[in-house]
């Protein structure tokens, strides 16, 4: 066994690349429909993942939201309620109490819905006070949260609660739901990646065969035979990856306005529609660790049977 | 250098290509394997090469016995031989200069040593203004030489030659083998092919003659 300097290494590796790209070269019109195949299964879980992530970090502000929303009896007096307020302020568990009074509550609706001249009509205001109290930092846990609503609920003045975190909660559901799905689906397209990759080794195997069973009858190693076809796999990810990016970053563009227009009716001027640096990662990521995968398959079961007759 | 003890080929079919040869060829010698079609000539070089096994027998190269040598070992002991083929075997989208070079590619060697003895290759079989060249731009005499430079290149202490000549005219035919006589005389070994038995006689060489598998003749001279 000859003994190789860090520099021959280097120097191996260097020609091995320079072959694959050379033959991606020779077969352009192969060579693009490969990698368009390969970008549009990477670039289609990339985008949900895109947009998977941004709206989960948009959501994030919310999660540290523990208030608890009392709604009172109608017939509770405006001092009857800042009595209460004033003796929940006092409570261990609580950290602060916020009062809307029906007044105010009144008003806030009648600036919202733009229903003002309507609410005129009314003799009696329908809507309840609100004491909206936030629980000491301690506690956290939603049991916790949900104990402390129960307690405020027991006071006779209450007609019900609202525990924001069970909103959340829903929410935070129907997300894990998204993410698995579009964590599935990754996979599956991932697997389309590797099978295409495999695929187009296998075809370049093939072609090459005569030429690998002349290496090998002159004393070509496997690992000397099989290096370019890795530089072809990782070349065909990484350009895959690279148009994938590409793609989705003008799907987006292209999507951005018609969602905007839709997220400014609720008031929302996050657009969930760009790419950040850590899908644009895990896509490049991806697409490496797939053409090692294809490679080993390929190498595996199609070049180590040709042997030299 | 090449030693075979009851060495015998068996394949699938049932067909022996080989039966109980026993040969020795030493260093610095040069063997004419001859017979018929089908005697086992190829068969025996094969074995030597370790493109096949034996089924039976020994065969020791340079005090190893290789016939059951481990297959990741294979290419490491390949690049110790020199082997012609009657197709020469050359890669039809690289150059004369690459076809040569390729031996000492595949062992890392670096490029101004390949350069160096890549040309001394080529200036041997008289083919260095056609490095440049691809090897369909070539007649057929001309690529058996771009085979016999890349045999050679590596140094090898042995050459095995497998009907070298056999698509040669013979005033070509007699070219080739004077290379290989020239080769045998700074110390190389040789074992060649070859069904041509006016050729040989030509050379005064040893020559071993096989039938059905099995050694009919050996000729020292």
């Amino acid at each position: 066994m000859s003994v190789f300097s860090a520099v021959d290494f280097i120097r191996q590796h260097r020609e091995a690349a320079q072959q694959a790209f050379r033959e991606l070269l020779r077969r352009p019109l192969t060579t693009i429909l490969t990698l368009l195949a390969i970008a549009l299964a990477l670039a289609l879980p990339g985008m949900l993942l895109a947009i998977l992530g941004n709206v989960q970090q948009t959501t994030k502000p919310w999660e540290d939201n523990r208030q608890i929303n009392v709604f009172m009896k109608l017939d509770v007096t405006e001092d009857n309620l800042a009595e209460l307020a004033n003796e929940w302020r006092d409570d261990g568990e609580i950290k602060s109490v916020k009062m809307i009074s029906q007044k105010q509550a009144l008003e806030q609706f009648k600036q919202n819905s733009g229903m003002a001249d309507a609410l005129e009509l009314l003799e009696v205001n329908p809507l309840p006070a609100v004491l909206i109290v936030t629980p000491n930092d301690n506690i956290s846990d939603p049991e916790n949260i949900k104990l402390l609503g129960k307690r405020l609920a027991a006071n006779p003045a209450v007609d019900q609660i609202q525990l924001d975190q069970e909103s959340l909660q829903r929410l935070q559901s129907f997300l894990n739901f998204l993410n698995t799905s579009i964590l599935l689906l990754a996979f599956l397209f991932g697997l389309m990646v590797t099978l295409i990759i495999i695929n187009s080794l296998r075809f370049e195997i093939i072609r090459r065969q005569n030429e690998i069973k002349v290496v090998k009858l002159v004393g070509g190693s496997n690992e000397y035979i099989q290096r370019p076809f890795l530089y072809t796999a990782l070349l065909l990810g990484l350009m895959g990856a690279i148009l994938a990016v590409i793609i989705i970053h003008f799907v987006f563009l292209f999507l951005a306005p018609y969602l905007e227009s839709l997220l400014s009716l609720y008031g929302n001027t996050n657009s969930p529609l760009h790419l950040n640096p850590e899908t644009t990662m895990t896509i490049l990521l991806a697409a490496l660790l797939l053409s090692l995968a294809s490679t080993w398959v390929a190498v595996r079961f199609n070049l180590r049977q040709i042997e030299p007759q | 250098m090449i030693e075979f003890t009851h060495v015998g080929k068996r394949y699938p079919g049932g067909t022996e290509a080989l039966l109980g040869i026993n040969l020795e060829i030493d260093q610095g010698e040069m063997v004419f394997l001859t017979g018929h079609s089908g005697a086992g000539k190829s068969t025996l070089l094969r074995l030597i090469s370790l493109i096949e096994r034996p089924t039976r027998g020994s065969i020791t190269v340079n005090g190893r016995e290789v016939s059951k040598l481990p297959h990741r070992s294979i290419p490491y002991y390949r690049r110790k031989l020199g082997v012609i083929f009657q197709d020469h075997r050359l890669l039809p989208e690289r150059s004369v200069f690459d076809n040569v070079a390729l031996p000492l590619q595949i062992c890392g060697t670096d490029p101004r040593t390949i350069g160096k003895r890549v040309r001394a290759a080529l200036d041997k079989v008289g083919l260095l203004h056609k490095e440049k060249a691809l090897p369909d731009m070539l007649s057929s005499g001309q690529q058996q030489r771009v085979g016999i430079a890349r045999a050679v290149v590596n140094r090898p202490a042995i050459l095995l030659a497998d009907e070298p000549t056999g698509n040669l005219d013979p005033e070509l035919s007699e070219e080739i083998m004077q290379l290989f006589v020239d080769f045998n005389q700074v110390g190389v070994t040789l074992l060649i092919a070859s069904h041509d038995q006016y050729l040989i006689r030509h050379f005064s060489k040893k020559i071993i003659e096989l039938e059905n598998g099995q050694i009919k003749n050996e000729d020292n001279v």
